[in-house]
């Protein structure tokens, strides 16, 4: 195999790999962007968990007190 | 020749490990939308649905009916927020394993085994939420 073609498959090979390699740090950047979502997404689901637990407890207390004062009405 | 052809091989491994992940954020991501919507349908219709069990024990006058309605209205909320819970917990693993194996830290199989407990509690997200909006109280 001569030296031109060695130079060129190494050449070649070469850009191959830059390619590569540019593709893949793109796509570490979409995927550490995706990550960021994904954690930002958690947080809210964890947050509207906390935000629902006073909601229901209230309600809970609201619907018990007038089921009481129903029954209390009835004696 | 061989080192050449290995060298050109391991770029093209890893991009086909970052495929299979993105399987995995997919999930991921689903699973949060389904989870944040059923906190929500729950948020929306709480209220109203207490309220429809005093209204009809007003009318009715059962009260002691009216209380075995609401534990049940309240079993069937219990149940999706406890699927909710559930697969919060998974997520959260799967949020912090999958830069792991992004990383080289943690093999794919790992990130399997999750995923299928994922999918185990989405479906019952769905499930349970199904449940609960055909019986809200009117």
């Amino acid at each position: 195999m001569s030296t031109a073609v060695i130079a060129a498959l190494l050449s070649l090979a070469a850009g191959i790999v830059s390619l590569l390699l540019k593709t893949l740090a793109a796509r570490t950047d979409a995927h550490a962007q995706t990550l960021a979502e994904g954690k930002a997404a958690l947080e809210k689901v964890n947050t509207a968990l906390a935000e629902l637990t006073p909601i229901l407890v209230k309600n809970d207390a609201d619907t018990d007190a007038a089921l009481d004062a129903l029954e209390k009405g009835q004696k | 020749m061989w080192p050449r052809i290995a060298l050109l091989l391991i770029p093209l491994t890893v991009l086909g490990c970052l495929g299979h992940l993105d399987g995995a954020r997919q999930a991921l991501t689903s699973a949060e939308l389904l989870q944040a919507q059923a906190v929500q349908v729950i948020k929306d219709s709480d209220g109203p649905a207490q309220q429809a069990i005093i209204e009809h024990a007003k009318e009715t006058g059962d009260v002691a009916q009216a209380r075995k309605d609401l534990q049940a209205y309240r079993n069937r909320r219990q149940d999706v927020l406890s699927a909710v819970l559930e697969a919060s917990g998974v997520a959260s693993m799967l949020a912090v394993l999958i830069p792991l194996v992004d990383a080289g830290a943690k093999k794919q199989p790992d990130i399997d085994s999750l995923l299928a407990r994922l999918l185990t509690f989405t479906q019952r997200i769905s499930e349970t939420l199904s449940v609960y909006v055909e019986n809200l109280p009117k």
